[in-house]
């Protein structure tokens, strides 16, 4: 199943690990699942409207990704990293 | 003469890759035919002009434009009244963007209050430039002057003037703090135990930098024309590195839809960066709605200065630990990053390009985007990345001297390979990283003694290592084939230095077409799909790959055709060098050109596309030698030699890969030595070429390049966009050297004579009749 | 020819437009200017000749360099009332039977990624090789460091400029092209 990355100052939600193996096809039902196994981590990940919070980025599999329903295989790595942002009030290139 | 530069080819060979044409747009550059921003005359023009704020932080407390209007040439005035207000409500439904919309506004007109010298507070359009001058200055306002704060760490003190009564601080876990302060967020890095780390160890070195505001320095200033229609349409001529984020911007900070917008983009004459951001043309299109004629604006080089958005200055700790045999095991880095009046210093990719190139077990990165009364930072190339080389690398040569080790040995020890992570968590995928090590070390620059000084001078040679992502973002063109077999690219990436070329070169690759068959225009936003900015090293990789994917789509088309032609099934259809051929009877071809000929008798005209919306990153390493000499009784600094070595995947067009590493290292060696904002009080006192000095003919030698070749993981040919890399490397490359020649290290930029003399006296290095007067 | 009526005790104001005749690109002009303005406007807003570019407009970044009576100047610098009874060649008027070498060989070797630059460098370098048709490498950086070019570190152009140079030599004295590559390089200009 997917391996998740999560962000540093995430840890202490999910008991000081790295990263966290969560079901799930598309980016969109492992965060589902990964909310449900710690759901402390919502506050941390969405805001309200249950969109992602605009200081961090998803990487599968070392694309960015905008869209959540994009699929995820067994072996696929999610990363859930600080935006990199800055420099210019569009998206900005990392 | 011969073209300079080794060329480290790898595996396959190419017709068109890899070769060196005159590239499309350079014929219109050496006639004075291309058109840049200025350079736009539209009948009725209006000439418009900006009055700026004078205080680098004030209150507005009444804005009189009445005598402007009187003069008898004006046809508009504008002040933010005219700009629509971002109200709360959107800001809530746009989130982050949004936010960073309202001060996008503020930066463009100031509503109530003023946060940055130079910042815009109304404008003016008459029929000619000096009236509009003129009318500018008959423009009251009335300020009420407020406390200044031009120092990113004095900003982080508790009792620092405040700049945004709203503004609080966003912590690592995306939380808010409780109290407003000029600390716009924290981004932290960890992993493993630091603190165990360095107790494991065996030497540890920490060291303090600081690197000053730097300007991009395009030598086109940001210039815009607007022409608002009767019916609501807005043409708007502007040098931007993305049309469509212009049209974008424009649609936002205006509030009218995207469809009513069209961006025509101009040739850009430089941009690093800095021309992404709109500035004028939302003010131009403004004020050709007024007056119902078009406007065109540009700015004077001290508006460029104190009105665009220059590269963040920063402060910066550096700690790092390694065991006796080099390897590196706890590193810690502190990081502010000065972002101007408003939020958003590139602190995230300084956090993560520092210590991202090499294997360190245990660190931790805390990162600080902090605001202060000075213009509000844009990208400039690699943006955050060449202030976090300057500190790392720097510390990693006097590892490498306490361990008696060679530096660049030292580097390939730790050097990060595929597979190894990120700061961020992302692991690498395919880099060059090592391959670049080597190649400086195999290099006769490297290999040469270094050549001796003299009693007043002193010769050393310093070498670093930098990195940049390799970004893809979406790109969209399109290919159409002429009777002639001559066919058109239609790309939406802004070229800033090349790019149609090597677009073409690929199309004429895939196709087996000449480079000059293929000719490349960048469209309008009304002509072509969705482009991202050009930036981020990205266009050459991710429009490159698209338009190789729309040679796949024509090709594919081209062989129905080609089937016609052929009195055969498409499936029986071969592609290759420029022409089809039956598989099973290869003396039956017909050439690309002839279908080409034949489309309007085979079924009507072929229109192709490709559409890039994401690939892997494809990170650019590099790694620069330079040999510099050091008067000891001025502090003057020469570069005597330079060698740039770059992973650039595969070179499209290799005179352009070593422009660019040639370009960034003269930019890098600016910043390390030349280059500052100097403020005083929040106003910055060298506003121009002759006190903000760019590094010039007479100051750098020839520049060497060695282009290596570890293809990309993703994309076409393996190919790496290197736009951003060589700017990384060049400060602590020069500061290394400067150390290795004198023993002493200047951790401080630039590395003006004054600085270099007074650190060299310090140490009892000076030499001449004031050496003995160190802090006199 | 006419010097126009810049001296006139007439104007009285910095607005007033005074006749200005000039020989612009070989071609005889005549144009309504101010007197505060500067040659670089009028060439760009009123005759058209936008490729000489505005850098800095303060005479430092040679964009707008421009050979007034053959000499090269800073047209930021020159008022337009100035040029009255002057020659003047911008970068328009370099090509005249096909491209003028230094063009060429700038296109050649890459010498150029923005471009923005690229007026003001050509016009420069031509003055260069008019008065010093064999330059040493140190000689062009010393004349083009008046000059910024941000794309290139210079390399390319001061490659295209000795390759020019070179060029000319073999059309004009085949003989004295040969050794022009290895000529000393003593760091000093030629007075011009």
């Amino acid at each position: 199943m997917p391996n998740v990355w999560v962000p540093s100052p995430m840890r202490d939600v999910t008991g000081g690990r790295h990263t966290v193996n969560i079901p799930g096809k598309t980016v969109r039902e492992v965060l589902a699942n990964l909310l449900e196994r710690y759901p402390e981590a919502r506050q941390r990940l969405l805001r309200d409207d249950g969109s992602l919070h605009p200081h961090l980025m998803l990487l599968a599999d070392g694309v960015q990704v905008d869209g959540w329903d994009a699929p995820l295989e067994e072996d696929s790595e999610l990363v859930i990293a600080a935006a990199l942002g800055g420099g210019s009030v569009v998206k900005a290139a990392p | 003469m011969s073209a300079t530069g080794k060329h480290r080819a790898s595996g396959q060979t190419y017709r068109v890759i890899g070769t060196r044409p005159i590239r499309h747009d350079a014929y219109d550059k050496v006639t004075g035919r291309a058109r840049f921003g200025a350079d736009v005359r539209l009948p009725g023009m209006l000439y418009g002009v900006l009055v700026r704020s004078p205080h680098p932080h004030a209150r507005i407390k009444s804005v009189d434009t009445r005598r402007a209007r009187e003069h008898p040439a004006v046809r508009a005035v504008v002040t933010a009244a005219d700009m629509p207000s971002i109200d709360s409500e959107a800001v809530a439904e746009l989130g982050e963007g949004a936010i960073e919309l309202r001060y996008a506004s503020e930066i463009i007109l100031a509503r109530d209050k003023v946060v940055f010298r130079g910042q815009p507070v109304a404008a003016v359009a008459a029929t000619s430039l000096q009236a509009a001058r003129e009318a500018a200055r008959l423009i009251e306002v009335e300020y009420e002057p407020l406390p200044v704060v031009q120092d990113p760490v004095a900003a982080m003190a508790p009792d620092a003037p405040l700049l945004h009564q709203d503004l609080y601080t966003v912590t690592p876990g995306g939380g808010k703090a409780e109290r407003p302060s000029n600390v716009a967020k924290h981004v932290q890095y960890e992993r493993g135990d630091a603190a165990a780390g360095f107790a494991a160890a065996d030497v540890v070195i920490a060291r303090e930098f600081r690197t000053a505001m730097v300007h991009q320095g395009y030598i086109e200033p940001q210039a815009a024309a607007a022409a608002w229609e009767h019916d609501g349409r807005l043409t708007v001529w502007t040098t931007t590195q993305g049309a469509f984020s212009a049209r974008q911007q424009l649609a936002d900070l205006l509030q009218i839809p995207v469809g009513r917008i069209k961006v025509i983009p101009m040739e850009v004459g430089g941009g690093f960066g800095g021309k992404i951001q709109v500035y004028l043309e939302p003010i131009a299109a403004l004020l050709s709605r007024q007056a119902g004629r078009p406007v065109k604006m540009w700015m004077t080089r001290a508006e460029v200065f104190t009105g665009t958005g220059p590269g963040s200055g920063t402060y910066i700790r550096c700690k790092l630990g390694a065991k006796r045999d080099g390897e590196l095991v706890a590193a810690e880095l502190y990081m502010v990053y000065d972002a101007g009046a408003f939020p958003g210093s590139p602190v995230g990719a300084g956090a993560v390009t520092g210590l991202s190139p090499y294997r360190i077990p245990n660190f931790r990165v805390d990162g600080f985007d902090v605001v202060t009364n000075k213009p509000r930072v844009q990208s400039y190339r690699a943006p955050g990345a060449p202030q976090a080389a300057f500190a790392v690398e720097t510390v990693l040569d006097e590892l490498a001297q306490a361990l008696d080790m060679d530096p660049v040995d030292l580097r390939l020890k730790n050097a990060a390979v595929e597979g190894d992570r990120l700061v961020y968590g992302a692991p690498f995928n395919r880099i060059g990283f090592r391959e670049v090590l080597q190649a400086v070390r195999d290099h006769p620059h490297y290999k040469a003694p270094v050549p001796g000084g003299a009693k007043t001078y002193a010769v050393g040679r310093g070498v670093a290592a930098g990195f940049w992502f390799g970004g893809s973002m979406t790109s969209t063109v399109h290919l159409t084939f002429n009777a002639d077999g001559t066919v058109n690219l239609v790309a939406g990436s802004s070229d800033l230095s090349g790019s149609r070329a090597s677009l073409a070169m690929i199309v004429a690759e895939e196709l087996g077409l000449e480079p000059d068959d293929v000719k490349p225009v960048v469209a309008d936003t009304d002509t072509v799909g969705y482009n991202d900015v050009t930036g981020g090293s990205r266009t050459t990789y991710a429009t490159g790959a698209a338009c190789w994917r729309a040679c796949q789509d024509a090709i594919a088309q081209l062989k129905a055709r080609a089937a016609k032609l052929l009195e055969a099934d498409p499936e029986a259809v071969a592609f290759g060098g420029g022409e089809f051929w039956l598989w099973e009877e290869p003396q039956y071809r017909i050439s690309i050109k002839e279908v080409a000929a034949s489309l309007q008798k085979t079924g009507g005209p072929i229109f192709a596309k490709g559409i890039v919306n994401g690939l892997k990153m494809a990170p650019a390493f590099g790694a620069h030698i330079v040999d510099v000499g050091v008067d000891l009784e001025t502090g003057k600094v020469d570069i005597l030699r330079y060698t740039a070595v770059q992973d650039a995947g595969r070179a499209i067009h290799p005179a352009s890969v070593e422009g660019q590493l040639q370009g960034g290292a003269a930019q890098g060696v600016g910043w390390a030595l030349f280059e500052e904002y100097v403020y005083d009080q929040g106003v910055m006192r060298n506003p121009t070429f002759l006190d903000y000095r760019l590094p010039t003919a007479l100051d750098l030698p020839m520049i060497d390049t060695v282009i290596v070749e570890v293809p990309a993981s993703d994309g076409p040919y393996g190919v790496r966009g290197v736009g951003e890399t060589p700017i990384v490397p060049p400060l602590a490359a020069v500061a290394n050297a400067i150390a290795r020649a004198t023993g002493v290290r200047v951790r401080e930029l630039p590395m003006s004579p004054e600085r270099v003399w007074r650190a060299l006296a310090a140490a009892g290095r000076a030499e001449g009749l004031f050496a003995s007067h160190a802090d006199g | 020819m006419s010097t126009a009526s810049a001296g006139k005790a007439s104007i009285n104001a910095v607005s007033a437009k005074v006749l200005v005749e000039a020989t612009v690109n070989g071609v005889p002009e005549a144009f309504a200017c101010e007197p505060r303005q500067t040659l670089l406007e009028v060439l760009r807003e009123q005759l058209g000749l936008t490729g000489t570019k505005e850098g800095c407009g303060n005479g430092n970044c040679g964009a707008c360099c421009v050979l007034l009576d053959g000499r090269p100047v800073n047209s930021c610098l020159v008022l337009a009332v100035e040029a009255a009874g002057r020659d003047i060649v911008t970068v328009e008027g370099l090509a005249t039977d096909g491209l003028h070498p230094l063009q060429q060989a700038f296109l050649e070797h890459g010498a150029l990624q923005c471009g923005v630059c690229t007026p003001g460098f050509l016009v420069a370098s031509k003055a260069l090789l008019d008065v010093n048709p064999h330059p040493t490498e140190q000689e062009v950086r010393r004349w083009l460091a008046g000059n910024l070019c941000r794309c290139t570190g210079y390399d390319k152009i001061i490659r295209a400029v000795l390759d020019a140079a070179s060029r000319m030599a073999a059309e004009t004295r085949p003989e004295a092209a040969a050794g022009l590559e290895t000529a000393a390089d003593d760091g000093e200009v030629r007075p011009a």
